[in-house]
């Protein structure tokens, strides 16, 4: 009756089935049929109808909590089937029921969870207990195929603890708690195994020297007995730790430090800290010595700085600052002009730096200078100087003798007349300032005749009533000859050469008119009033200017009258070369060429002045000539010059 | 204008007054004496010295002679046949020839104007020693003096109603070129012979 009523109802599910698949999943039964109560993950079979792909399971416990399974865990959908990842922890009735997506939920499926069979308990080997040397525990599981999960915490394995995989290695006091799990089947019991060690402890390090108070830096070295133990420390005072430094050389201290070193080695227990503490109280350096010492001076102070302590280096400072180990050093005495205190400290390594020491030097100022009016320079008459100084109520001395004046030199009391050269020293004196600095003046006396007399006797040209001239006048002659070559000096009808006087400017030729020079017969005279008119820089060219002149008549072996230098070779050469000619009943000469080719419009007077004036311009802008006349310029060079580059 | 240029001036005055008069009688005789009497060659050469070094010859207020030869006066052909074959002869507006003066490339210069001596140039040396003085001594001052371009510090001292220019140097008197041409008035020879010569000083360097 039963199966009849099974079949029937079984006949109108699947046709309610086949109707409604579009809509709704339809479970038919589960494979197990019974599953087994576990806490690891299991596989559940439900098979019925209309099953599609991203549906979800929904499980209800015995408790009433529900479980929704979907995504990964649902392993396979077909049509028929659904297989799908669940955990069925507790025994008792469960439902089931499966939703397709957008569908509604799928008839409950009731199945019932049998308690499942408990996994064996985990062992270990060897077994929890007291040791004297590192172990390796093995953990084991008579259940086949189960999965041993443990801790060495002390907290319960669960299904997510550490799954053991190889030995435990244990070198200190641990606690291993370990389960065994197995799907189907009930966890195992938890085992505990209590493992403790006692290991021999590493000899603490030993600091040489010890911890104290010293008058130096120290070299501190630390070693332990244990060999192959490494040293580990610190300075801060913090506890040595496995990631301390490592100590590999001998510690500098030259501060006072608290040393802490603990000895580490594997499959032993560290050793205890050694604490050294070291109070490093150093020798202070002498304090430099200033000599002068502080005090007023009157003249500039050199200060030497010294200290009683060798090898010690001194650094000081003049702006009043503090000296440091940065501060310039002292290597060789101080000159100190002016009002500056110095601070002075020693160092040493090993030792205390020194004591700043200061001292405070006011120097007295100088007198001003003396001043010498005129200046010294190069003068063509005696010169009355006077000498002053700006510092009030200071005493002027003097020498002439080259000598520095000192106090008992002449006083200075009024203009001091200096007739000929000589060197004037002077030197200002005032109680209670410095001595001023020398003041030097050198008056070279020059007069005309000097010059003249120097010029006679190198150019053997004598100079006209000497005192006429200046002596720029003739140092500006001397110049110029001093530029012309000896070829052209050599041949000169030139008995002397002397100077008009007369204030530039005013010019003494009767008909108003002004000549600056004129050669005639032998003599050169120079008008110093036309000179004037033309600026000094045309003196130059008024001194060759007659030279040439000169130059002229001698070209006729001294038998030349005024008129027959227009004979001579160099005038006849001259003039066929730049087209002058002599209109004999005119008694004119004509000039036939370019006027542009001569030096300057005075040059068109006759071929003497086209020559001079070409001569001019040869000595003071050769360039010009060469560009406004080359042939000129060959003429001058070669048949007045005789040849040679001025 | 100098102190000698001023004397100059004045004198000018009583001399032009000369002049006329004389002016008058040449005018009158003069053209038709010339015209019919020409002195021969040799009487040329017999007239007065003047200066003997340059054989320079003339009374004051007549023509001077070179050598016999009288500026308008005097044909080209007696010119050379006094003076011979000259060394060079020029030819622009008037005929120029050259007779060698001691001086190379400064010749004495005899001027032919449509076939009659108008003027002769003289180059003195310095040997003849000529000096201004000497001119100044028959002549008397001056008509004009100017500057000349020759040389430096020379003068041009004009003698025109004698027919004589004189350069020569300012300071010494030394004389440096002579000028011989038919008398005629100061003003004549400004405008003609002398348009050129400098009034003021060319040697303003």
């Amino acid at each position: 009756m039963r199966r009849t009523t099974c079949v029937f109802a079984t006949a109108v599910i699947l046709a309610w089935a086949a109707t409604a698949a579009a809509q709704s999943a339809t479970i038919l039964g589960i494979a197990p049929f019974s599953p087994g109560a576990s806490s690891t993950e299991q596989s559940l079979s439900i098979t019925g109808g209309g099953f599609r792909p991203g549906l979800t399971v929904s499980l209800t416990s015995p408790t009433g909590g529900s479980v929704t399974v979907s995504g990964a865990n649902i392993l396979s959908v077909t049509g028929s089937s659904v297989q799908a990842r669940v955990t069925l922890a507790v025994a008792g009735a469960w439902r089931v029921r499966v939703t397709n997506p957008g569908s509604k939920a799928s008839n409950d499926w009731r199945f019932t969870v049998r308690p499942g069979a408990a996994v064996s308990p985990p062992s270990a080997s060897p077994g929890g207990g007291t040791y004297t040397a590192a172990q390796k525990v093995t953990l084991t599981c008579a259940t086949s195929g189960a999965t041993i999960r443990y801790t060495t915490n002390g907290s319960e394995p669960s299904s997510s603890s550490a799954v053991y995989g190889a030995p435990i290695s244990l070198s200190s006091t641990t606690t291993i708690k370990a389960q065994a799990f197995k799907a189907g089947m009930s966890d195992s019991p938890v085992t505990t195994a209590v493992y403790t060690f006692v290991l021999p402890q590493v000899a603490p390090p030993v600091a040489r020297p010890a911890g104290g108070i010293y008058a130096t830096a120290q070299s501190v070295t630390l070693a332990t007995t244990t060999t192959g133990a490494t040293i580990r420390y610190t300075t801060n005072g913090s506890e040595p730790r496995s990631s301390s430094s490592v100590y590999g050389a001998p510690l500098p201290v030259s501060v006072s430090t608290t040393l802490k070193a603990r000895a580490f080695k594997s499959g032993m227990t560290d050793s205890a800290v050694t604490t050294a503490s070291y109070a490093i109280i150093l020798t202070p350096v002498a304090a430099p010595v200033a000599k002068p010492g502080s005090g007023c001076y009157l003249s500039p102070p050199t200060v030497t700085l010294s200290t009683a302590t060798n090898g010690a280096t001194i650094r000081y400072t003049t702006d009043g600052s503090g000296p440091s180990n940065r501060s310039p050093v002292y290597s060789t005495p101080i000159r100190l002009t002016n009002d500056a205190t110095i601070k002075a400290r020693a160092f040493k390594p090993g030792m205390a730096d020194s004591a700043v020491i200061t001292a405070s030097y006011t120097v007295a100022q100088p007198v001003a200078a003396p001043v010498m009016n005129p200046p010294g320079g190069t003068f063509q008459s005696a010169q009355r100087v006077a000498i002053t100084t700006a510092t009030s109520g200071a005493t002027i001395r003097y020498t002439t003798n080259g000598n520095d004046p000192s106090s008992k030199s002449t006083a200075y009391s009024g203009p001091l007349t200096v007739t000929k050269t000589a060197t004037l020293k002077a030197r200002a004196f005032k109680n209670g300032m410095r001595d001023s600095a020398v003041t030097t003046g050198s008056y070279t006396i020059v007069t005309p005749t000097d010059v003249a007399d120097r010029i006679g006797k190198t150019y053997k040209i004598k100079i006209g009533a000497p005192s006429d001239w200046t002596v720029d006048e003739l140092l500006r002659f001397e110049k110029v000859l001093g530029r012309l070559p000896a070829s052209f000096l050599g041949n000169l009808w030139l008995t002397k050469v002397s100077m008009k006087p007369g204030k530039p400017g005013s010019c003494p030729n009767p008909d108003g008119t002004c000549t600056a020079g004129g050669w005639n017969d032998g003599p050169i005279t120079l008008n110093r009033c036309c000179l004037g008119l033309f600026g000094t820089s045309e003196l130059e060219k008024t001194f060759v200017h007659e030279l040439t002149h000169a130059h002229q008549f001698h070209s006729c072996n001294g038998n030349c009258g005024r008129t027959e230098v227009y004979g001579s070779d160099l005038m006849r050469n001259f003039t066929k070369a730049f087209a002058w000619t002599y209109d004999a009943t005119s008694q004119e000469w004509k000039y036939n060429g370019s006027k542009s080719a001569v030096a300057r419009d005075y040059g068109l007077t006759n071929p003497l002045e086209d020559m001079t004036t070409s001569a001019e311009l040869y000595y003071s802008d050769p360039e010009r000539l060469k560009k406004m006349s080359p042939e000129r310029y060959d003429f001058i060079r070669n048949s007045v010059f005789g040849g040679n580059a001025l | 204008m100098n102190q000698e240029a001023s004397r100059c001036v004045n004198a000018t005055v009583g001399r032009t007054a000369r002049v006329v008069i004389s002016g008058i009688l040449l005018s009158v005789a003069g053209a038709g004496l010339l015209a019919l009497w020409r002195p021969s060659v040799d009487a040329q050469a017999e007239r007065k010295p003047l200066v003997t070094a340059l054989q320079v010859s003339g009374a004051r207020g007549q023509p001077k002679s070179w050598r016999g030869v009288i500026p308008g006066v005097s044909s080209r052909a007696d010119a050379i046949k006094l003076l011979g074959q000259p060394a060079r002869m020029v030819k622009n507006s008037w005929e120029t020839l050259e007779y060698p003066s001691g001086i190379e490339g400064l010749p004495n210069g005899v001027r032919v104007e449509k076939g009659v001596v108008t003027v002769v140039g003289l180059v003195v040396t310095s040997i003849q020693k000529v000096v201004l003085n000497e001119f100044v001594t028959q002549l008397g001052p001056a008509w004009r003096i100017t500057f000349s371009r020759f040389l430096d510090g020379a003068k041009t001292y004009v003698f025109a109603t004698d027919g004589v220019t004189v350069v020569a140097d300012g300071e010494t008197g030394r004389v440096y070129l002579v000028q011989l041409y038919t008398p005629m008035s100061i003003e004549a020879y400004m405008s003609t012979l002398g348009r050129d010569l400098p009034l003021t000083n060319p040697f303003i360097k």
